[in-house]
């Protein structure tokens, strides 16, 4: 009853309240995705325009935003972000090059050799790529290791503390885009655990 | 342009004329936000809980915090343990609230506001990732709309149109800027497509099932050249209509689910703004639409 009521107070027609329909080509007129006629059925009204301003803001703050994020792209900086450089994968690799794959591993007490770390924040307490991104400055301050030494002994308090961590590398050759021979594991930097 | 009364609970407004502004702030029903938002919210929680859950072990690591801009110029310091707990829960119960649509305008902003800094505490030690960008503009633009109810799958909105239409651009734009990335950071374009890239991400993080391909060069230096040619081309689902668009929104998920499966890169956060192409009010079961009760 109070539907009916309110349906002859409004005009408004009971078939142009379903679900809008699916965007359609065949009505070409649809002025946004998925907008289609019936989001401007009978029943649709307009109270006031959007102001000047309104609009106004609308327009001037997505174009700073878009003049920031293609400076980003083009000074190739993620400083801006969520406005910053979509440098993932952007840089191309020799098919004759080398594959490098930062690594991490620890010394613990009664063991003859290094154990491989997950390199992640649930182990390490940061992930492998956040340590590649700052590469040169953690292999110039391997006191930063001790860091790492702390978080596994916090997120593995049933484990056993590292005497020493060792960052790696792994370096694979590739001939024509194929891997040739066995990796080669190269030491970084080590920290004897405080 | 004149008012029309109703007694519509939710305030509607005029379209611009003009019409790049009609393209710009299209008029979509309040009811596609609505939903949308209950998307974007629900999955800010399933992220800060595991795609960007590394906040909290950033807490252990203070030493490698590299804030960026924004982050110095607020003087925002280095997540502490509890910090990043006590920002977990603010973000978990404020997108909740903003979900279930209870105080729309504020409890969307507090979102914003305390997701922007989660991101600054997983995104600042080292390595940013770029599938973020639209999940985060999204977060942003939605306070913006105000009230928007299930029921108002009638009532359309410019606003809504508007923020609908950044969170459309910002995805695109995670693409179409990638390739001038690509081309910037190789100096020439076919050297990113002719190279290694795909066989040094399957070195490093492949999946066993896809190591199979590391045998075939070929065929991924020919998946990267296509990879190029529709990240170039994805501005174009701005303008799609229909089953045009559902297949190019289709063909994106099927691309993230492949990456995913072989690289264990899904880009979720990406991916569910994707749902901003969509006529998510058809989702609304027809009980919540009665007009008038909005």
């Amino acid at each position: 009853m109070e539907e009916k009521k309110r349906r002859l107070l409004t005009s408004q027609d009971p078939a142009a309240q379903g679900p809008d329909p699916a965007p359609s080509s065949a009505s070409g007129k649809s002025d946004g995705p998925g907008t289609g006629p019936s989001a401007r059925s009978k029943s649709a009204t307009r109270v006031k325009p959007l102001s000047k301003v309104s609009i106004g803001w609308r327009i001037v703050v997505p174009a700073i935003a878009f003049v920031i994020l293609t400076c980003g792209q083009f000074l190739n900086t993620n400083d801006f972000f969520p406005l910053g450089s979509l440098t993932q994968y952007a840089t191309a690799k020799d098919l004759n090059g080398t594959v490098n794959s930062t690594c991490i591993e620890a010394e613990f007490p009664g063991e003859d050799e290094p154990r491989r770390l997950g390199f992640n924040a649930a182990t390490v307490g940061i992930e492998r790529g956040d340590v590649e991104s700052q590469l040169d400055r953690v292999i110039a301050h391997p006191e930063l290791l001790q860091s790492m030494a702390d978080s596994y002994v916090r997120l593995q308090p049933d484990e056993p503390k590292p005497e020493t961590m060792i960052l790696c590398r792994t370096t694979t050759q590739l001939k024509n885009g194929l891997a040739v021979g066995e990796s080669e594991q190269t030491t970084l930097a080590t920290w004897e655990v405080r | 342009m004149s008012s029309i009364p109703t007694l519509r609970s939710t305030p509607t407004e005029a379209a611009p004329t003009n019409p790049f502004l009609r393209w710009f702030m299209p008029e979509v029903p309040l009811a596609r936000v609505a939903v949308f938002r209950v998307f974007v919210y629900l999955f800010i929680i399933i992220d800060v809980l595991t795609i960007s859950g590394d906040v909290i072990a950033h807490g252990w690591t203070p030493e490698f915090y590299q804030p960026l801009w924004l982050a110095r110029f607020l003087h925002i310091p280095a997540v502490s343990v509890l910090g990043a707990q006590i920002l977990l829960t603010l973000i978990i119960v404020f997108s909740l609230l903003a979900a279930a649509g209870i105080l729309q305008r504020l409890s969307g902003w507090a979102v914003a506001l305390s997701f922007g800094a989660w991101m600054f505490y997983t995104q600042g030690y080292g390595y940013v990732a770029h599938d973020h960008m639209a999940l985060v503009i999204a977060a942003f633009v939605l306070p913006t709309i105000g009230t928007a109810r299930f029921g108002d799958v009638s009532t359309a909105s410019a606003r809504a149109g508007w923020a609908l239409r950044m969170v459309q651009i910002s995805v695109v734009l995670t693409y179409f800027y990638s390739v001038v990335m690509k081309w910037i950071a190789s100096g020439n374009i076919t050297h990113w497509a002719n190279g290694a890239v795909i066989i040094w991400a399957l070195m490093r993080r492949g999946a066993e099932w896809s190591k199979p391909f590391l045998e075939m060069p070929g065929l991924l230096i020919a998946a990267q050249w296509a990879t190029l040619v529709f990240e170039f081309l994805s501005p174009v689902v701005l303008f799609l209509k229909g089953k045009w668009l559902y297949g190019a929104v289709a063909f994106f998920f099927l691309f993230h689910l492949m990456t995913y499966l072989a690289l264990g890169i899904h880009f979720l956060p990406t991916v569910i703004c994707w749902a901003a192409f969509l006529p998510l009010e058809k989702l609304v079961p027809k009980r919540f639409t009665s007009t008038g009760t909005a």
